[in-house]
């Protein structure tokens, strides 16, 4: 079922002192992809950047990079965008196959395209590929076992064995210690899939976008409530990747917005920047508001 | 005394012909030897150089040892070292030795001097057409795969290269994909490691793409050794260089963006503690380019801009030394302080053109030589003309399981380059822990087959001794092809292969001879002349770079500095010497003024201040301690790294003037014993150096911004000495026969004796002599000449206002000065004490520290505080808690990137002045 959003995406940064130039890099603009339509999208900066630009990376995102000469103690940087999602998926032939065949490698077939991700199966700067996600990930890989079947059974412990807990780890925030302290935010239960998938030869990648919530029964949908998202996907032989949810124990469908994928956190953060600065604080404020439309 | 040498008979020739070969590292071939073959025959090439060193005797060898190193530090060439990341010996892995040109030294290292090696490695003209083909070879190859791997990434997808090689090496830059250089190539320069194998064959034993170092080494080597060989230079006539560098500079042009018209190019240095800090600044020499730091660079409008003054250059191409890694905090290290924010974003969008470009050290990924050899047949239908060493990449599983099997024939890599492992000199625990490494991470090693490498005459003073000799190669992009230097920078391989560098640093200079020599050669030396329209100045704008204003500044300080520091020991010491066997007398008070003095001025607390000091043994410190501030070492180490930032701007003679201080002071050093005598020639030689970098800056350089910062500095510094000695010695009066002497002292220390007893006809009082000193602008040596001379510079340079801050602050000290009466400040009161005097001079001393303050802020480089846009946490995907408030945290810089940084972070010329009375 195809759903449209109209997303409005604002940060706003505030300085204890004047900064008299900020470099940005931000993955704020939604990707089009076969499940996905980009309608109409928009990145306002306040004050008015100087520069701005935007370009493809390695990975097919559309990245901005912006600078703003203008001297100010507050910085807006708001993202528009109108689109259309679909359900996403793969053919139930190639999920349902055993997941020892959805290694890249050499003994792939022709056209399966997996020499581009192997760059998925190795370590990245923020995912440590280490024995203790091997021992999590080979309880629910088992010998075999469908991959779409795997898969969900991750997600599902995941979900299960960890709590969601604001502010318990930062960007530092390796997989050996969420490991070992089972809490995290959704950027965590999706690094921690991915080394899991990486552990045992799999690509994984790491998406970022946006989650449209339900509000409770009865309830109104309160605008600006909703947060940017994070989750993981997988790779399946002929070039599919099948994209699931940890901190939600799902499987990602039309709910879903995918702005970027990268390796990691780090190949795709929605804001990075540089500033020239004597302040010596600074607040960040994010608002995101999934409306449908 | 030493032995005399013991007397050998037979010429230097017969004696190397006849030298116990060595024992091979393992049991193997016997070494290829590069001058003669296994019958005793001089080989193809050599002729001229093994007559000429067979009618040497040893004493003219060890003579013409010594003159190589004299002329190198007479040229100032010089190598920082760094702490090896790796351990292990250096054996035959040249190619780390002058590696990763992004390694910056620690800020207090000192360089060391570059050895060189007196003889020369002949390459004759066969073994030159096949390394030079071969070289050619491996440049067009790579620059495909560099292509490819950047773009369609045809290689890993038909599985030519195993994805793994390219998307797990560190070299690998993501941001690079999708922007190209202009023109027909990616590879730009390229450097090949090259040593002979015992069959005489030429192996290639790594590639540099990232920033290949050693060109400008091996131009420098070139000119020591044509200049104390002349002869043998003559007759073998070998390729010059020169030509190399010009195809360079004309290379650098043809890559700029196609919008750029007459291209500004720049080389970007990591600073003069980079490890080849030397090179970077003789190649921009050689090609008439600005050496550049990070400092002197920004990015607007998408665009890469050089500062000047308050104004703002356009740079077109960037010839970069810096690690790709460390060129952009925003899109690469966030924690580099080495590059410039946005550059990436200028060269995606093709403002500018980096070479080599970002990305390009994922060649130097040593497994890429395992399958060289197919991607050769594949791309050009041809088989390596230049082979690799054998090398085994443990990311294949024929490739571990050889590398497991043979472990202890191997030389161990890890991919990244940042460690070397040679298991033939390991004990068995440390083999156990290798080989778990290797097995736990496969694909980060490769293991190389390391041959017998061939060995070449090198001079002792012993004589001529064999040593492995290995060399790297250089060629540059131009126009459809490859250029390759005809030439090379030469190395001296360790003799022992477990020792840690012994030798490692030791160069060579290559000659290649062919039949083309004569030609290349003489036009080398010709000069051509241009014809067409009046070529305009070049904007010399980098000479008003802020980072480059406060480096002049500097060198005239640390002159100048150095200079009076140097004429108050002398004073001193000769009082103390005057009084030391009648320290009865009354006079003799006038010694512990003048040491007290020494050292309050050069601020070396306790120093003459302590109890029981040995007068001797502290002047030897305050000269020699190079880890002491405040003695004459430390200001020349600051001086030389002052004078490193700025290279390109000052005359080459005062890398001669600087090495012959270096000298004088390693003599005194050496002489242990000395009871003063070795000590006066050294005060001497100091002095005369400084002299001699004054002459050099009044008579040989251009009155731009830079020297006149250069000026205003040694003016400042000149003042603030003045003031604090007159302090010191004056401000109270003692008896008057101390009285008499200090003033003496003080006058002949600043130069002003034989005017002040004319002019006062040998009538000694206090009020004349401040007159001199203070009052009197006819004397170059008075306060009030210094404070006149940085006014004349304040007024030309180009943003002089008459309004700024540093302006007004003189304008004030001058005030203050005129208004000043030589008899008020004689006035003493009745303990002795010349009240106004003190306090005109400690007032003057503060405001002289004011005004330096206020030349800083305007015109040098302020390290700006660079901080993330916000520094990310957890609470990042989340909107419970959306607001927080944290501390900005500036990331500590991993790296000390240039002279500026350090004079900041070490206890710095600044705050020494803080510490001044």
């Amino acid at each position: 079922m195809t759903k449209t959003y109209r997303i409005t995406h604002r940060t706003t940064y505030s300085y204890s002192d004047q900064v008299s130039a900020s470099y940005g890099r931000g993955y704020l603009q939604p990707r089009p992809t076969p499940w996905q339509r980009v309608l109409e999208h928009a990145v306002v900066i306040d004050p008015a950047a100087g520069d701005m630009s935007t370009s493809v990376d390695a990975y097919g995102n559309t990245d901005t990079f912006f600078h703003v000469t203008t001297g100010h103690t507050e910085l807006v940087v708001t993202s528009l965008s109108l689109v259309e999602v679909d359900a996403q998926g793969a053919p139930p032939e190639i999920t349902e196959m055993p997941w020892e065949l959805a290694r890249p490698g050499e003994d792939q077939p022709e056209g399966s395209e997996w020499a581009e991700a192997v760059e998925f199966v190795l370590p990245s700067p923020l995912i440590d590929v280490v024995e203790g996600s091997r021992e999590y990930a080979l309880k629910s890989f088992t010998p075999d076992r469908p991959l779409v079947e795997a898969i969900f059974d991750l997600t599902h412990r995941i979900y299960t064995e960890y709590i969601y807990q604001f502010g318990s780890t930062t960007i530092s925030t390796r997989i050996p210690d969420l490991l070992e302290k089972k809490t995290g935010v959704c950027q965590d239960f999706a690094h921690l899939a991915v080394s899991c998938l990486r552990s045992i030869g799999l690509a994984g990648r790491y998406v970022s976008g946006y989650l449209a919530t339900t509000p409770p029964p009865g309830k109104e949908r309160m605008i600006g409530a909703d947060a940017t998202h994070a989750w993981a996907a997988v790779w399946l032989p002929g070039g599919y990747w099948l994209a699931f949810d940890p901190t939600n124990d799902q499987f990602a469908d039309e709910r879903y917005t995918t702005v970027a994928w990268g390796r990691d956190y780090a190949d795709v953060p929605p804001l990075k920047g540089v500033i020239f600065t004597d302040a010596k604080k600074s607040r960040m404020k994010v608002s995101v508001d999934v409306a449908p439309v | 005394m030493t032995a005399p040498p013991q007397v050998d008979a037979s010429t230097l020739l017969d004696s190397y012909r006849a030298r116990t070969p060595e024992l091979p590292l393992a049991a193997g071939p016997i070494r290829f030897d590069e001058m003669v073959d296994g019958d005793g025959r001089v080989r193809d090439g050599w002729e001229e150089l093994a007559e000429g060193f067979d009618s040497m005797g040893r004493a003219d060898l060890r003579r013409l040892l010594g003159q190589v190193d004299r002329l190198l530090e007479n040229d100032g060439v010089t190598y920082n070292p760094i702490a090896e990341a790796g351990s292990g010996s250096a054996a035959v892995d040249t190619s780390d030795d002058i590696g990763g040109s992004g390694a910056i030294g620690d800020a207090d290292t000192q360089p060391q001097p570059w050895r060189l090696d007196a003889v020369p490695l002949i390459l004759g003209s066969q073994d030159w057409a096949q390394l030079e083909s071969g070289l050619l070879q491996r440049s067009t190859l790579l620059d495909e795969v560099l292509t490819d791997i950047y773009s369609s990434r045809r290689l890993m997808r038909t599985g030519l290269i195993p994805p793994e090689m390219v998307f797990g090496h560190p070299g690998y830059l993501r941001r690079a994909h999708g922007v190209s250089v202009p023109g027909a190539h990616q590879l730009f320069f390229h450097a090949a490691d090259v040593f002979r194998a015992a069959d005489g064959r030429f192996l290639a034993l790594s590639d540099r793409t990232q920033a290949p170092s050693g060109a400008g080494y091996a131009m420098a080597d070139r000119r020591v050794i044509s200049r104390v060989l002349p002869d043998f230079f003559r007759r073998s006539a070998p390729h010059g260089l020169g030509a190399f560098f010009r195809t360079m500079r004309h290379a650098l042009q043809s890559v700029a963006p196609t919008a750029a018209e007459d291209p500004r190019v720049v080389v970007l240095s990591p600073g003069t503690h980079s490890e080849t800090a030397f090179d970077q600044a003789f190649l921009a020499a050689l090609l008439g380019l600005p050496l550049v730091e990070s400092a002197d660079l920004t990015v607007r409008e998408g665009r890469l801009w050089m500062r000047s003054l308050g104004r703002l250059e356009p740079v077109d191409v960037v010839l970069r030394r810096v690690d790709a890694n460390f060129t952009d905090p925003l899109d690469l290290r966030p924690d580099s302080r080495l590059g410039v924010v946005g550059l990436v974003e200028a060269n995606r969008r093709g403002a500018v053109t980096i070479v080599n470009s970002l990305g390009s050290g994922v060649l130097e990924n040593p497994a890429l030589l395992s399958v060289l050899p197919q991607l050769s047949q594949a791309l050009l239908g041809e088989d390596l003309t230049l082979e690799s060493v054998p090398t085994f990449w443990g990311g294949t599983s024929t490739g571990r399981s050889h590398i497991l099997a043979h472990l202890n024939r191997l030389v161990l890599r890890r991919t990244d380059r940042e460690e070397s492992r040679y298991p033939q000199t390991m004990s068995s625990t440390e083999l156990a822990t290798l080989r778990s490494r290797i097995e736990s991470e496969p694909a980060s090693w490769v293991g190389q087959e390391i041959d017998q490498v061939s060995e070449a005459p090198v001079g002792t003073p012993e004589g001529l001794a064999a040593r492995g000799v290995a060399m790297r190669m250089f060629s540059v992009a131009h126009q459809a092809g490859y250029v390759p230097m005809p030439g090379a920078l030469g190395r001296v391989l360790p003799q022992d292969a477990s020792s840690e560098n012994g030798g490692a640093n030791e160069a060579k200079d290559v000659w290649v001879r062919s039949g083309r020599a004569e030609i290349t050669a003489s036009r080398d030396n010709a000069a051509w002349l241009q014809e067409g329209p009046l070529v305009a100045a070049s904007r010399d704008s980098v000479a008003a770079s802020p980072r480059v204003l406060e480096d002049l500044f500097w060198f005239g300080r640390y002159t100048e500095r150095l200079e009076d520091f140097t004429r108050l020991l002398m004073a001193a010491k000769e009082r103390a010497d005057d009084f030391r066997f009648r320290p009865a007398e009354l006079g003799a008070g006038s010694v512990p003024v003048l040491l007290d003095t020494v050292t309050t001025v050069s601020t070396t607390f306790p120093g003459f201040l302590a109890e029981r000091v040995d007068t001797n043994t502290e002047m030897r410190s305050l000269i020699l301690d190079a880890t002491r501030p405040g003695t004459i070492a430390h200001a020349l180490l600051r001086l030389q790294n002052a004078a490193s930032g700025v290279r390109d701007q000052l005359s080459g003679d005062t890398w001669m003037v600087l090495a012959g201080v270096d000298r004088a002071l390693t003599e005194l050093k050496a002489d242990r014993l000395d009871q003063g005598a070795v000590l006066q020639t050294t005060h001497a030689a100091v002095l005369s150096g400084m002299l001699a970098l004054s002459g050099l800056a009044a008579e040989n350089m251009i009155r731009d911004p830079g020297w006149h910062l250069m000026d205003i500095g040694r003016r400042l510094e000149r003042s603030i000495q003045l003031v604090v000695i007159l302090r010191n010695t004056l401000a109270q009066a003692k008896n008057p026969a101390v009285d008499s002497l200090l003033i003496e002292s003080v006058l002949q220390m600043t130069e002003s004796i034989l005017t002040y007893r004319r002019r006062y006809r040998g009538r000694t009082q206090i009020g004349t002599v401040l007159e001199l000193l203070l009052l009197d602008d006819g004397n170059p040596r008075s306060l009030a000449y210094q404070l006149g001379a940085i006014s004349n510079s304040f007024k030309a340079l180009p943003d002089a206002s008459g309004t700024s801050v540093s302006e007004r602050a003189l304008e004030d000290l001058t005030t203050k000065l005129r208004r000043c009466s030589a008899s008020d400040l004689d006035d003493a009161d009745a303990d002795g004490h010349r009240a106004e005097l003190d306090t005109f001079l400690d007032e003057t001393h503060t405001a002289l520290r004011g005004l330096a303050d206020a030349i800083a802020a305007q015109h040098f480089w302020h390290p700006s505080s660079m901080q993330p846009l916000y520094r990310p946490s957890g609470d990042r995907h989340s909107s419970e808690d959306p607001e927080e408030e944290r501390e900005l945290q500036v990331p500590v810089p991993q790296q000390v990137p240039t002279q500026q940084a350090e004079a900041r972070l070490v206890p710095s010329a600044t705050l020494i002045e803080k510490l001044l009375p």
